[in-house]
């Protein structure tokens, strides 16, 4: 069923419709849910400017679950953009240096997504006359190809920025830090949804994924993402960060049932949109909770809190398995999904394989620094949280269990109608003849990596001499430091353009006459006026 | 209901008059309610206007009953209403914010001001146009006199500046009068075509020296000089009239003669888009690296009428319309956004961007009103900057000319850049001690009703296009019919 | 002959107004662009051999009393700003002890 509603009173001449399908029930249910735990987490958890802290998260979720439901192109980018901003607001909300730092780059970034994104919805808006997604299917065929690839390009790389997908990433390990706990939690189950749900909205209705050009360029950055997302999560000691970073390697596996784009990889996709949102939510929670209490949050400093905090640690083992891809956990039934849609690309299987090991090895590195083994001097003290913030991570684990265990349910009942929807083949996908023994490949690399990680103290950033050696060197080819430098270079050519208001006021006037005897000049000599480009 | 045009700039003519008597007595302190009432008289009788314009009337007014050649006409018109509206909002919330802080002679600078904006967009006669344009020019010039010293200096610049403007535009009247023999629009509408085919070379020039004078008084790029000087040392509510009001005379001035008068073979279209495009890219250039608050929020003032330019260079209705409803928005944003700067710097004593950190005796709503002002103008939807720069990016695109929908997109983040510095130094952590917080002066809230009228204007004309556009469909039915 | 002059008298005042670097020459400068203007005008109007346009019978060839009308309003605009210039660095004097053109781009600000 498909319920559609035109809102007159918003921007009355233009249009804006609001419509509900089983892909945006998806998400917006993902939303309520995450948006109830966050809501309740949050009471316990936020302590100073609530004033400002609540109004906010309803604006964000209300903007949140908008965007997931606008029907036409204008109405998705108009709470994209809200939504971003309150996002901002909300991630600035302690309101320290490195808060507006994250911020600031968060911003920059995502409103360049969204110019980008904007500037593709005017194009087809001038190709279709319209923008309604139902109308996008008629997009391939309205004219130059050039331009029908300029189009992809804008919106796909819009959509990029916000998923968080590798080139385009840096933005997501300052700012999930820097946020509140509960906020990180949501950007990462939720709004970093957002550019993926554009993706899947936009490639569907357009039919683009029978390129083969389309289909293979999401395949190689979802690669690239989910391997080096899950190699940068290894190497965090901030335990936010461990967590933003796997976000990205997760969104990874997301991009590529996108692009894979048959029914399997699909319902893959989809099933792991949900499962990531619910167990990242979880996982941030729980970071949340060991911030809250110990005041600490880097994992070199954390441990032995199982016995202090023994709740937190049983829902963090949860996610932690969940998103491993243990079996009865909801990750494992996604993961397989993803990886059997790959199986003829031996590539793929090698990129899913070692993604999945790395994976693993940096949540053992999470759980076990932080609540396993012995407890450091400063946390003999520690309290478990309270029971509102242990709710929500509760009722998010036995969710997460609750996935895995029933998977035909999930399929049948919330992806299969949303793929009927948005796919062009109609293929049923079950879940079925799995061997639960294909989780072990990876459980074992994983340990394997993880206890080569420990001897070697590659996982120590300070204390490996590796890491001194050639830690310089590697930041140095970082993408974050080519932006950061892009931006100082900008910066520095203002400031060098600024030298102009030191001219003297002779020489603004000589500007004027030069400018007054050119224009004569030239209005002479191309009297037929300057010609429109 | 005819003559409410010359009743609208004669009202505070009259009224400026009697302010500036009233202030020798010892009534003194009456001068800005006086002022009140007569802006607020001219205004409502501009609103009443609005239902006949709207419907596509034109109201038109002889002067001593002479007709159209002979004498001086006034004529209301869709384009004339819009900037009329805008300026009687702009000057009435002004003297409001000023009622307290100013007495005297400033109000009666303020009517003058105010009369000679109206006059400029009634004025149906080129000579008349420059009279009142010198009119308030002039008592520009004084009013951005400030307590502070150094605003002396900046009115000088102005002064040299405007009077430069001035006199290159005479000169262009000039010429046309030596042409046409006539100073009326309408007949030069006629004659213009018809002397464009015997002396071509003499119309470009006055093409040309109307162009620097109005580029000079709209604050374009090689001219801008005077704006960032006298917009950051003016009083407050002068700054708001200056960006909001005075710099978009220019462009009135601009459309009234190049679009209606001027409609010969060349096209100026491509001229307008690319200087429109180098004053946004210059303005918003330079706004990144201001370090005073209120010079910044200049420089943002010339980018925006560098993106009006560009809507109207492209010279199609949409394009026109995204110009006349980000004109209107410009006006209603940069008003909000100066008294809430003004607010700041008036509270804290400090104006620039890097001090106002951490400085906890802001009061929250010239905070929240400066952030609500910083997303208009980034074009953040739903507020009203948004609708007027997709309008002008639709253009564009439609037009077939992606690089300039980009850069306007562009140079919207570098806005968001430059204000959202300003916004997390406004925002950051209080360390407030006693002393300084004893030194803050409360803000009276009848300043706090600008700002909210202002505020307010921006959400529903965010929420509301359709209010805007019905605004403005007059105007740009009488440059697109 | 006059209309010649008229643009000497303008080129002069560009000249003295761009490129003087005293704030008074400056003024001076601007008035001397605004008469040229002025003179330009009135020769427009003016034609040898016509009689001033007073209406009187059996007079009919007059000059065009139009531009000499208009240029009293500009005289009177000429001499307002040039009042307000003046005593603008009269006070601008005072405060930097100073005439040069720096001080309008702020040489000499604190």
């Amino acid at each position: 069923m498909i319920l559609e509603h035109y809102l007159a009173f918003w921007l009355h001449p233009f249009g804006m419709y609001i419509r509900l399908d089983a892909l945006s029930t998806i998400f917006l249910s993902l939303t309520v849910i995450l948006g109830a735990c966050v809501l309740i987490y949050s009471i316990r958890y936020v302590k100073e400017d609530r004033i400002r802290y609540y109004p906010l998260l309803i604006l964000f979720l209300l903007s949140l679950s908008v965007t997931f439901t606008s029907a036409d192109l204008l109405s998705f980018y108009i709470f994209f953009e809200i939504s971003s901003f309150i996002a901002y607001l909300l991630i600035i909300h302690s309101r320290t240096r490195a808060a507006f730092r994250a911020g600031s780059k968060y911003i920059i970034m995502t409103f360049l997504g969204a110019a980008s994104i904007f500037l593709a919805i005017i194009l087809i808006h001038r190709q279709l006359g319209s923008y309604k997604f139902s109308a996008l299917g008629e997009l391939e065929v309205s004219g130059r190809s050039g331009l029908i690839r300029l189009i992809y390009v804008l919106f796909i790389a819009g959509c990029f920025i916000k998923a968080g997908i590798m080139p385009l990433h840096t933005w997501l390990p300052d700012a999930h830090p820097a946020a509140p706990s509960p906020i990180s939690a949501l950007l990462s189950g939720v709004t970093i949804k957002i550019g993926l749900y554009g993706i899947m909205r936009f490639l569907f209705s357009t039919g683009s994924l029978s390129r083969l050009a389309v289909s293979y360029s999401l395949i190689g950055f979802a690669a690239i993402s989910m391997l080096a997302g899950a190699v940068l999560a290894l190497l965090q000691d901030d335990a936010k960060r461990l967590l933003a970073y796997s976000s990205i390697s997760q969104m990874g596996y997301v991009l590529l049932g996108i692009g894979v784009g048959t029914n399997l990889s699909l319902a893959g996709a989809l099933y792991h949109s949900i499962n990531h949102g619910l167990f990242k939510g979880l996982l941030f929670l729980c970071a949340g909770a060991v911030i809250r209490s110990t005041r600490m949050r880097n994992l070199s400093d954390l441990g032995g809190l199982r016995k202090r905090m023994p709740i937190t640690g049983i829902v963090c083992l949860i996610g932690c398995l969940a998103i491993s891809g243990v079996p009865i956990f909801s990750g494992f039934i996604s993961k397989t999904l993803l990886s059997r849609s790959v199986e003829k690309f031996f590539c793929l299987k090698i990129v899913f394989l070692l993604t999945a090991s790395g994976t693993f090895a940096s949540y053992l590195k999470f759980y076990l620094f932080t609540f396993s083994g012995a407890l450091p001097q400063g946390l003999t003290r520690v309290k478990e949280v309270s029971w509102s913030m242990l709710l929500p991570m509760l009722f998010l684990a036995g969710f997460s269990i609750f996935l895995g265990l029933f998977p035909d349910l999930i399929l049948s009942k919330v992806i299969l109608p949303a793929i009927a929807e948005i796919s062009i083949f109609s293929s049923a996908v079950k879940f079925d003849q799995v061997n639960p023994l294909s989780a072990l490949y990876p459980l074992i690399l994983g340990g394997l990596i993880y206890y080569l990680g420990i001897r070697t103290k590659l996982f120590f950033i300070e204390e490996s001499p590796l890491w001194q050696r050639t830690g310089s060197q590697f930041r140095k080819v970082s993408v974050d430091r080519f932006y950061t430098e892009v931006v100082a270079m900008i910066e520095k050519a203002c400031l060098l353009f600024k030298n102009i208001e030191r001219f003297s006021f002779n020489t603004h006037l000589l500007f004027i006459l030069v400018f007054l005897t050119g224009l004569v000049m030239l209005l002479y000599f191309t009297p037929q006026g300057i010609l429109f480009p | 209901m005819s003559n409410f045009p010359i009743l609208i700039v004669a009202l505070p003519l009259c009224f400026a008059f009697f302010i500036s008597l009233l202030s020798l007595t010892k009534l003194n302190r009456f001068c800005g309610h006086l002022a009140l009432l007569s802006v607020g008289v001219s205004f409502v009788l501009t609103l009443c206007l609005g239902p006949r314009i709207l419907a596509g009337e034109k109201i038109a007014y002889s002067l001593g009953n002479w007709p159209a050649p002979l004498g001086i006409n006034l004529l209301v018109d869709g384009l004339s209403y819009l900037l009329s509206l805008i300026f009687g909002l702009l000057v009435l919330l002004s003297v409001i914010y000023s009622l307290e802080d100013h007495k005297g002679k400033y109000f009666s600078l303020v009517l003058i001001l105010y009369a000679g904006m109206n006059g400029v967009v009634f004025t149906r006669d080129l000579f008349n146009l420059y009279v009142f344009w010198e009119i308030l020019s002039i008592s520009a010039y004084i009013l951005v006199v400030s307590p502070q010293p150094a605003s002396l200096r900046a009115s000088l610049l102005y002064l040299f500046l405007g009077s430069l403007a001035t006199a290159l535009f005479l000169l262009g009247v000039g010429i046309i009068y030596a042409l046409a023999g006539t100073f009326d629009m309408d007949a030069l509408a006629r004659e213009i075509p018809v002397i464009w085919r015997t002396q071509p070379l003499a119309i470009l020039l006055v093409g040309a020296l109307f162009l620097v004078s109005l580029g000079i008084k709209s604050g374009l790029f090689p001219m801008y000089v005077w704006v960032p000087e006298a917009h950051s040392l003016a009083p407050t509510p002068i700054s708001v009239l200056l960006s909001g009001a005075v710099l978009k005379i220019g462009i009135y001035i601009f459309i009234r003669l190049f679009l209606t008068l001027f409609r010969t073979e060349v096209s100026l279209e491509g001229l307008i888009l690319y200087w429109g495009l180098i004053s946004m890219v210059f303005g918003g250039c330079l706004a990144l690296v201001q370090e005073d608050l209120k010079r910044m929020l200049a420089y943002s003032s010339i980018n925006q009428v560098g993106l009006i330019l560009i809507g109207i260079g492209l010279g199609t209705k949409l394009g026109m319309e995204g110009s006349l409803y980000h004109l209107f928005n410009h006006a209603l944003i940069k008003g909000s956004l100066f008294f809430s700067a003004g607010m700041i710097i008036e509270s804290t004593g400090k104006r620039r961007i890097r001090e106002l950190k951490g400085n906890g005796i802001v009061p929250f709503f010239p905070r929240f009103s400066f952030l609500m002002g910083a997303l208009a103008i980034i074009g953040v939807p739903p507020l009203n900057g948004f609708i007027s720069k997709w309008l002008i990016c639709r253009a564009a695109v439609e037009r077939g000319n992606l690089i300039v929908a980009a850069l306007i997109l562009i140079f919207g983040i570098v806005a968001a850049v430059y204000y959202l510095k300003v916004v997390q130094n406004l925002f950051s952590v209080a360390k407030m001690c006693q002393t300084e917080k004893r030194q803050s002066s409360s803000i009276p809230w009848i300043k706090y009703t600008c700002l909210g009228t202002l505020l307010g204007g921006s959400l529903v004309f965010g929420l509301l296009p359709s209010q805007g556009l019905y605004l403005i469909r007059e105007a740009v039915a009488l440059i697109f019919p | 002959m006059s209309d010649k002059i008229a643009l000497t008298l303008f080129l002069i005042g560009l000249y003295g107004l761009i490129a003087k670097k005293n704030l008074i020459k400056k003024v001076m400068g601007l008035n001397i662009l605004t008469s040229g203007i002025v003179l330009f005008f009135i020769s427009l109007g003016y034609e040898k051999g016509l009689t001033a346009p007073i209406m009187e019978k059996g007079i009919t060839d007059v000059v065009d009393p139009l531009p000499q009308a208009l240029m009293l309003t500009t005289i009177v605009i000429g001499v307002c700003i040039t009042a307000l210039a003046l005593s603008l660095i009269v006070r601008i004097y005072r405060r930097y002890s100073s005439l040069d053109v720096k001080i309008l781009t702020g040489e000499g600000d604190e």
